[in-house]
């Protein structure tokens, strides 16, 4: 008997104590208290009896296909599948290709009909047309088969209402969410913290230097760090221009999404209206353009050929302020060795619109899932590992690799989280995945993307917002004809 | 032997059996003879030539949802193309890189290769590196550069233009006119030593008794080039003119990894949206239309090009 059977032996005869101490205190035992009851079905008495190796019996010996991303995360994740197959007898071949590639190629398979993988990895972006395009097995009937269904696994366990907003299709629940991309606010640390630099931004903005909490500050922020060559920064001379701002800005990039939540989102503003017309030529949005186009003042003069990976590097290198950067990128720029800046950053969540709605409170977040391809002829066993990945068990054990991101709550209290070399950093990026949405389903998505981020590049370049997004408007309004967002799901 | 005796000792005293064997061996040897040969090359041609695209010419007459090919469409998914601004707008782009980048490699290129003819230091070594950037993945070409001329942190960017202020308030491939230069520098840097090195073996090949004739008469160099070199490297130049027009128009990996097609499409040459429109947005119909019409436009050139050096030049 392996360690981990005994342990699930321990943990369903603690799950029996549990349920018989929840049946004295509520007098009542029909209901679990969370929505992973609805969708488990008797999830009492299945939670006595239930284990992954029983669970997996009738599918031992079978091979899975998975598709995902590679980011810093998931090689840190790849080791733990072996204890899967392990206890299962399930083979997994995980397979990991880069951001665009894992899109190109899972969606294809998926579109096509093609069946090459069990489990094909899609981001928020993509949900729109593989639910579009009916090459999805949603989860629901899986998670109502007791035999299946973990009873410690429960929605209500990750973190809300990101999970939702992304796993859900009407009253379907597509998927398990599996990686929860996210941007945050980061700084050089010598620089917010030197006592020159924080007495002169003190004097010029009657405040304190710290890690800005509303986009307004991370703009005055960004500002007072933009320095011409000669000036000083910190005591030294600058031999050329120094930016106090870097993020994304290229065309083939992912800035979108900060264009929407952390922007447009913020100031009451999005893409479309509630019935998904196009909607993107509001006052709110070009109110919140005027700032971003602001920002690219203080950015590097590069900044609208500047992609996903770039900005890690110019921030690793020193050679800008501050930014926002999805903060999966940040594992590889700050660790000993890999910068001479590692250990000298200060993080922040994405700040709030100061004059915004406490209600329109959004981040750029990338929520991630791998789905069930309609194609797979292994539903259940996929359905299983999937389960299995967003265990408390494996996403603890993952964490104690140090390189991980939260998708369940109980993350957020695990001691690598909140206590180890990269607390503040995990508290930044907790922060922002608090305020964290997914898109809703939008077949045409990328058509719109391509337009958005031409149109940031052309805000940020000079062209007026108001003008730039009455031209935007047009475009939209062509792609989605009356609608943007597929409706659906029940 | 056996074939021969029979056939030449025999004739009209044969079995029926065997008549039949020496008219089959007869078709053989005779007029079907070389189509045998010739049909494992023409069955592979047609599977992986004319099989493609005739399914790309079907698919471009259909209307498609995803990648599932649905009613027939027509003429629709041309009608759409030819309206479509961004389709001519990538066209355009294409044409003026190569445009100046095909002009500029050759140019230089024949002006190595003539350094190289005359002997230069080294030219054993050089010869052979010239072939360097030609080999290396486009990719991994494209990789390369982006280290040098990525914006603040690129080698060339970080070093030189932005410690010089030599673009202000802009990078190399942020702002539309830099971009495209850029990109058809990359091109030329390529392909240029490619080209040099076929134009130098040419060079090489040329027969010696016209350049002493013309060194018997007096004739000056730029005379000699003029009228003996050049006319002498025509043919080749022709060949090499049509692989280059032909590669530069695909331009595709650099260009992907180095820009995506920005700043705002400046840099979206046909390959890039055709990659964008299949595998960004999924439209396979519309795809595949432009597949066709960018055929066509070759066939027309490639056409014009094969009637010009063959007859009225007279190259071949």
């Amino acid at each position: 008997m392996t360690d981990r059977s005994s342990h699930a032996r321990l943990r369903s005869l603690l799950g029996v104590v549990a349920t018989m101490a929840a049946c004295l205190a509520l007098a009542a035992c029909g209901g679990s208290g969370d929505d992973g009851g609805d969708e488990g079905g008797d999830s009492n008495v299945n939670a006595e009896n239930w284990t992954l190796a029983t669970a997996a019996e009738p599918y031992k010996g079978t091979e899975l296909r998975v598709l995902d991303e590679v980011t810093d995360l998931q090689p840190s994740f790849k080791p733990l599948i072996a204890e899967f197959e392990k206890e299962t007898g399930i083979k997994v071949s995980y397979e990991l290709e880069g951001h665009l590639d894992v899109i190109r190629k899972g969606e294809t398979d998926l579109l096509s009909g093609r069946g090459a993988y069990d489990g094909v990895m899609i981001h928020s972006t993509q949900k729109g047309r593989v639910l579009a395009a009916d090459a999805v097995t949603p989860i629901e009937e899986l998670l109502d088969n007791e035999k299946l269904k973990d009873p410690n696994v429960n929605f209500d366990d990750f973190i809300q209402p990101l999970a939702d907003d992304l796993t859900m299709f009407g009253e379907q629940r597509i998927a398990f969410p599996n990686w929860n991309y996210n941007t945050i606010w980061w700084g050089r640390k010598d620089l917010m913290e030197n006592a020159d630099e924080k007495a002169a931004f003190e004097k010029e903005f009657g405040r304190e230097l710290a890690p800005p909490k509303t986009l307004q500050e991370m703009r005055d922020i960004s500002k007072f760090f933009t320095r011409k060559k000669g000036e000083k920064l910190a005591g030294e001379t600058l031999d050329r221009e120094f930016p106090g701002f870097v993020m994304e800005g290229a065309q083939a990039g992912a800035v979108f999404g900060d264009v929407r939540y952390t922007f447009m989102n913020q100031y009451g503003g999005d893409f479309w209206d509630e019935s998904g017309k196009p909607s993107i030529d509001s006052p709110e949005n070009v109110e919140a353009m005027k700032l971003y186009q602001e920002l690219w003042d203080y950015s590097p003069a590069g900044r609208a050929e500047m992609s996903l990976i770039d900005v890690p590097v110019v921030m690793g290198e020193g050679r800008a302020a501050t930014g926002i950067v999805y903060s999966d990128f940040v594992f590889s720029v700050d660790k000993p060795g890999k910068s001479k800046y590692a250990g000298k950053f200060t993080y922040a969540p994405v700040p709030a619109n100061a004059d915004g709605d406490e209600d329109d409170r959004t981040v750029a977040t990338e929520p991630s899932m791998i789905i069930i391809s309609k194609q797979s002829e292994n539903p259940e066993a996929m359905f299983l590992f999937l389960q299995w990945m967003v265990s408390k068990e494996t996403q603890d054990r993952w964490f104690e690799g140090g390189v991980g991101m939260p998708v369940r709550k109980d993350s957020l209290n695990h001691p690598t989280v909140t206590g180890g070399e990269r607390a503040e950093f995990f508290k930044a990026a907790n922060g922002s995945l608090e305020n964290g949405a997914a898109f809703p389903a939008v077949p045409k998505l990328f058509e719109i993307i391509d337009e958005v981020n031409k149109m940031q590049q052309s805000v940020g370049q000079g062209q007026d917002p108001g003008a730039a997004l009455a031209d935007i408007q047009g475009k939209l309004e062509d792609i989605c004809g009356d609608s943007c967002i597929v409706q659906g799901g029940d | 032997m056996s074939s021969v005796a029979n056939t030449g000792g025999t004739a009209g005293a044969l079995p029926p059996a065997d008549s039949l064997r020496d008219r089959i061996r007869d078709r053989i040897e005779g007029g079907a003879f070389p189509y045998i040969l010739l049909a494992p090359a023409l069955l592979t041609l047609v599977l992986v030539g004319l099989v493609p695209f005739g399914y790309t010419v079907w698919i471009s007459l259909h209307e498609t949802s995803f990648t599932t090919v649905e009613g027939w469409a027509g003429l629709a998914n041309f009608k759409e193309l030819v309206t479509d601004g961004e389709f001519w707008r990538s066209m355009g782009v294409t044409a003026l890189i190569l445009a100046v980048a095909v002009p500029i490699q050759f140019t230089v290129a024949l002006g190595f290769a003539l350094l190289l003819s005359r002997g230069v230091y080294a030219s054993r070594v050089l010869a052979p590196a010239l072939l360097i950037p030609a080999v290396i993945a486009p990719t991994v070409v494209a990789i390369v550069w982006k280290i040098m001329l990525a914006p603040s942190w690129g080698f060339l960017t970080y070093e030189f233009v932005e410690r010089f202020g030599i673009l202000s308030e802009s990078s190399i491939f942020s702002t539309k006119w830099s971009a495209v230069a850029a990109i058809i520098l990359i091109d030329v840097w390529q392909w240029t030593p490619f080209v040099a090195l076929a134009l130098f073996a040419g060079i090489q090949a040329l027969p010696l008794s016209p350049y002493r004739a013309a060194s018997v008469d007096g004739a000056s160099r730029w005379a000699t080039f003029r009228y003996i070199t050049l006319p002498g490297l025509y043919p080749l130049l022709a060949v090499l003119f049509l692989i280059r027009v032909i590669d530069t128009f695909k331009i595709f990996d650099t260009v992907f990894v180095l820009t995506g097609g920005g700043p705002q499409d400046a840099t979206q040459t046909i390959s890039i949206y055709l990659y964008k429109s299949v595998f960004d947005f999924f439209e396979l119909g519309l795809s595949a239309a432009a597949a066709v019409i960018i055929f066509i436009l070759f066939f027309i050139f490639a056409s014009i090009a094969y009637r010009l050096f063959t007859r009225t030049l007279k190259l071949f």
